[in-house]
C-alpha cells in the first residue's frame, strides 16, 4: 500500500513536469474580480434587509452589520402590527389580475404591431412608444379622473375597489415592445405553412406564436407582477381605506415622520420579497432568454 | 419683518375678521342647519397606536353625540400622500369632509376653494365657542391657521401641536464640565467642538438638513425668514447669513456632520456619537426607545430649547398639522365643525396627546395631564418650554412647501463649501420664484 502510494506520487509528480503550465490568464481573473464585486453590490442590500429584520431596534438604529441575538419574533409582531395578512391577500389578488389582463391585451396588440400590415403600423407603433417617455406623476391625475368616471357610468365602483388598481395597468408599452420585438422575429416561413393549412392570424397567434413564446411572456409577467406588487403612490390615490390596499402601504406604516422602526420594515420586506423571489426562481430560465432574444439585452 | 409686528398683524386681521361677522350682523348661516343622522369622513395620517385610538375615540363620538353623526376615518398614508390625495380629489369632486394638512396645505387647497372659513362656525352662536373657550387656546396656535392671503379666514384649527428642540446627552454634557446646556450659539459651539473627538469617534452636533431648524436657528438670532409683503420671504438678511456661516465653520472646524442615513442624527446621539441633535418633540419616544436600546446601554438625557444670540429671547417653534373642514352640504360642514370641538375639547384632547406624545392646543388640557407629566418628566419640560418661552411659527404661505425644499438645499450646499453669501442670494431669488409661480 505504501509503496503504490509512492508510486503514483511519483508518476503524478512526473506528470506535472511534463504537462506545460497554463499561463495565468489574467483577464479572466479581472473578469471574476469585477463579477464578483458585482455579486457583492447586488447581495449586500439583501444581506443588509435580512440580517436589519433580526435585530433590536437599537441595533438597527445603531447601524449595527449583524444582530447579536436574532429576534425572529419580530416577523410576527411586523406581520400582526401591520395587518399583512389582509395586504398579502390583496397585493397577490391585484398582481394576478393585472398579469391575466397584460398577457391578454399586450399580446395581441403585439402581434398586430409586429405581423400584421395595416396603415399607419409603424407611426403608431412610435407614437405608443413614446408614451414610455412621460413620467407616471404626470398621469396620475388624468388616470385618476378617468378611473373615477367610470366608476360613475359603470356598475361597479372604481374607486377603492379592485378595477381602478388593475384596469389601467393591463396594458402598457414596455410589455408590448417587448413582445412585439420577439414576434417579428418568428420566421415568415411558420406563417406561410399556417396559411396553407387554413390558419388565420388568431390560430396563428394562439397555436404557434404562444407556444414559442413562453420565454418573452414569463418576462412580461415578471416585470407586470413586481410593478404591481410593489406600486403605493396609485394605490394610495384610488382607494380610501384597508379594504384594497396593497403589502407596500403595510411596509410605508413603519417609518413615520419623527422616527422609524427599520427592523419591523425589514421584516416586513422580507416578507413582502418572498413572492417576488419565488416567481423569479420558478421562472429564471425563461425570464433570462426572454431578456436576452427581445433585444433588451445590451 | 419681525414676528412681534407680524403677530400684532394677524391679531388685527383675527379681530377684524371676528368684529366684520359680528358687525355685519348677518343671520349665522348654520343657525337652522340640522346635523342629525350625517355621515363625515375624515383623511388622517396617523398610523399604528395613535390609529388604535383614533377608531376608539371615533366610536365613542358615534355612540355619544346626540346628533347621531357618524365619523369615518381614513388613514390615507403621509402628508404627502395626502397632498397628492387632495389634488387629485380637487377635480375630481370627490373630497372629504375633514383633512388634516399643513397650513401651507390649506393655503393650496384655498385655491381651488375647497375649504370651509371655519370662523364662521367658530363664532356661531349657536354652535361656536364661547369667548372662554376661545381664550383657552394657546394664541399662537390660535391665530397660525388664520390665513391674511385668503382675507383673515380661519382654514383650520388646532388639535396638537410639536416644537422644535435641542436634545442632550446630560451625563456626557456634565463629563466635559457643563451642568447646564449652552445658551448661546458660541456656548455651543464651544461645547460641541469639545465633545468632538476623532479618535474616539464621536461629534458635538449631528445635524440633518431641515428647513423647520434653520428658520428656528434664524429666529433664535433675531431673524425672520418671511418678508415685509404679505406671502415673501426674506432669505437674504444677516441672521440668515450668519446661520448659514455658523454652520459652515461648524463643519469645518470638525465639531457638526450630516449622517448619511435618514434618522441617523437620533441614531447617533443614541449611541453616544453625538452629544446634541435639533429635531421635534414629537420625537422623543423613538429617541426614549432608541436610547433604551442602546449599545452602550442608556443614559441620561434632557432637551432644552434651541441656543440664541447674546440678548434674544429664548424662542421655540412650534408647528403642527391642523384639521381643515372642506365644502359641503352645510349639515356636513356642521357636523365636521361638531366633531373638531368634540377633539379639540380638553379631555379629549389630553388623551390624543397621552397616545401621540404630541402637546395641546388649549391650556386646560394641562389639568388632565397631570398624572402624564408626572411619569413623563420630560413632557412636562417640554410643555413648561411651551409655556415660558416665544412662541413663533413658520410661513403659512402657499408656495413654503416648495421653500422648505430649497432652504433644505441651501444648508447642504453651505455644509459642502459653497459662498454662504451666495447661497443666501440664490436663495431668495430661488424663492421669490417659487412665490411668482404659486401666484400665477
Amino acid at each position: 500500500m505504501g509503496s503504490e502510494t509512492k508510486v503514483l506520487t511519483k508518476s503524478r509528480a512526473a506528470e506535472s513536469v511534463e504537462t506545460p503550465r497554463k499561463p495565468i490568464n489574467f483577464v479572466r481573473i479581472l473578469m471574476y474580480v469585477i463579477l464578483g464585486f458585482g455579486v457583492l453590490v447586488s447581495v449586500l442590500p439583501f444581506f443588509w434587509m435580512v440580517s436589519t429584520s433580526l435585530m433590536t431596534h437599537g441595533e438597527a438604529l445603531s447601524g449595527a452589520f449583524v444582530p447579536q441575538t436574532p429576534q425572529f419574533q419580530n416577523y410576527t409582531e411586523a406581520w400582526e402590527q401591520a395587518n399583512f395578512a389582509r395586504y398579502m391577500c390583496n397585493s397577490t389578488i391585484i398582481s394576478v389580475l393585472t398579469i391575466a389582463g397584460l398577457t391578454l391585451f399586450c399580446t395581441p396588440a403585439a402581434y398586430a404591431f409586429a405581423r400584421m400590415e395595416f396603415i399607419g403600423r409603424d407611426f403608431l407603433f412610435m407614437l405608443f412608444l413614446s408614451t414610455l417617455m412621460i413620467p407616471e406623476m404626470v398621469t396620475l391625475i388624468p388616470n385618476f379622473l378617468t378611473v373615477t368616471w367610470l366608476g360613475r357610468i359603470g356598475p361597479i365602483e372604481w374607486i377603492d375597489n379592485w378595477p381602478s388598481l388593475t384596469v389601467p395597468f393591463m396594458a402598457n408599452a414596455f410589455s408590448i415592445f417587448l413582445l412585439r420585438q420577439f414576434f417579428a422575429q418568428i420566421p415568415d416561413d411558420l406563417w406561410d405553412a399556417a396559411r396553407i393549412d387554413g390558419a388565420g392570424h388568431l390560430r396563428f397567434l394562439v397555436q404557434v406564436v404562444l407556444p414559442i413564446s413562453r420565454a418573452p411572456l414569463m418576462t412580461v409577467i415578471i416585470f407586470g407582477f413586481i410593478g404591481a406588487w410593489n406600486a403605493l403612490s396609485w394605490p394610495m390615490i384610488v382607494t380610501n381605506s384597508e379594504t384594497w390596499r396593497p403589502i407596500s402601504y403595510g411596509l410605508s406604516k413603519f417609518v413615520t415622520e419623527e422616527g422609524p422602526r427599520f427592523h419591523l420594515q425589514m421584516a416586513g420586506s422580507v416578507i413582502a420579497v418572498i413572492p417576488v423571489l419565488i416567481l423569479y426562481f420558478l421562472t429564471q430560465k425563461q425570464f433570462t432568454e426572454g431578456i436576452a432574444t427581445t433585444g433588451l439585452k445590451g | 419683518m419681525s414676528r412681534k409686528l407680524l403677530y400684532t398683524l394677524m391679531l388685527v386681521a383675527l379681530v377684524f375678521s371676528s368684529f366684520s361677522i359680528a358687525a355685519a350682523q348677518e343671520p349665522d348661516p348654520y343657525a337652522d342647519v340640522d346635523p342629525s343622522g350625517t355621515e363625515i369622513v375624515i383623511w388622517h395620517n396617523h398610523p399604528g397606536h395613535r390609529e388604535e385610538w383614533l377608531t376608539e375615540m371615533a366610536g365613542e363620538f358615534n355612540s355619544t353625540n346626540e346628533w347621531g353623526i357618524t365619523l369615518v376615518l381614513q388613514n390615507q398614508g403621509s402628508y404627502d400622500d395626502i397632498r397628492e390625495k387632495m389634488s387629485a380629489a380637487i377635480q375630481s369632486g370627490d373630497l372629504p369632509n375633514l383633512v388634516v394638512g399643513y397650513q401651507n396645505d390649506q393655503a393650496f387647497y384655498e385655491q381651488a376653494g375647497v375649504l370651509v372659513d371655519l370662523n364662521e362656525l367658530v363664532y356661531s352662536e349657536k354652535w361656536g365657542l364661547t369667548t372662554e373657550e376661545i381664550d383657552d387656546f394657546f394664541q399662537a396656535f390660535w391665530i397660525q391657521d388664520v390665513h391674511e392671503a385668503y382675507g383673515g379666514q380661519r382654514l383650520g384649527f388646532p388639535p396638537n401641536r410639536s416644537m422644535a428642540m435641542m436634545y442632550y446627552n446630560v451625563e456626557w454634557l456634565e463629563e466635559l464640565g457643563y451642568d447646564s446646556p449652552p445658551k448661546t450659539w458660541p456656548e455651543f459651539t464651544e461645547i460641541a467642538c469639545e465633545a468632538t473627538d476623532e479618535e474616539a469617534g464621536t461629534i458635538g452636533y449631528a445635524f440633518y438638513d431641515s428647513a423647520s431648524n434653520l428658520a428656528t436657528m434664524v429666529a433664535t438670532r433675531g431673524g425672520d425668514i418671511r418678508g415685509e409683503e404679505a406671502g415673501s420671504y426674506n432669505f437674504n438678511t444677516p441672521e440668515m447669513i450668519a446661520t448659514l456661516q455658523w454652520l459652515q465653520d461648524l463643519v469645518n472646524a470638525g465639531c457638526a456632520y450630516t449622517p448619511s442615513e435618514r434618522y441617523g442624527d437620533q441614531a447617533d446621539f443614541a449611541n453616544r456619537k453625538a452629544l446634541f441633535t435639533m429635531g421635534s418633540s414629537s420625537g422623543m419616544p423613538y429617541y426614549e426607545a432608541a436610547i433604551e436600546e442602546s449599545e452602550l446601554g442608556p443614559f441620561e438625557w434632557d432637551i432644552a430649547p434651541m441656543p440664541t444670540d447674546e440678548g434674544v429671547d429664548e424662542v421655540v417653534n412650534v408647528y403642527g398639522a391642523s384639521i381643515s373642514v372642506v365644502e359641503a352640504p352645510p349639515e356636513q360642514e356642521l357636523a365636521s365643525w361638531l366633531f373638531l370641538k368634540y377633539f379639540t375639547s380638553p379631555e379629549v384632547q389630553a388623551e390624543w396627546d397621552k397616545v401621540s406624545g404630541y402637546f395641546p392646543t388649549r391650556y386646560s388640557t394641562a389639568d388632565y395631564l397631570q398624572d402624564y407629566m408626572e411619569e413623563n418628566p420630560l413632557y412636562a419640560r417640554a410643555y413648561e418650554l411651551l409655556t415660558t418661552t416665544e412662541n413663533f411659527f413658520e410661513p403659512q404661505f402657499i408656495s413654503y412647501a416648495e421653500v422648505r425644499g430649497l432652504m433644505d438645499e441651501a444648508s447642504a450646499r453651505v455644509v459642502q463649501g459653497e459662498g454662504v453669501e451666495e447661497v443666501a442670494e440664490w436663495l431668495q431669488d430661488s424663492a421669490e420664484e417659487a412665490v411668482e409661480e404659486f401666484a400665477e
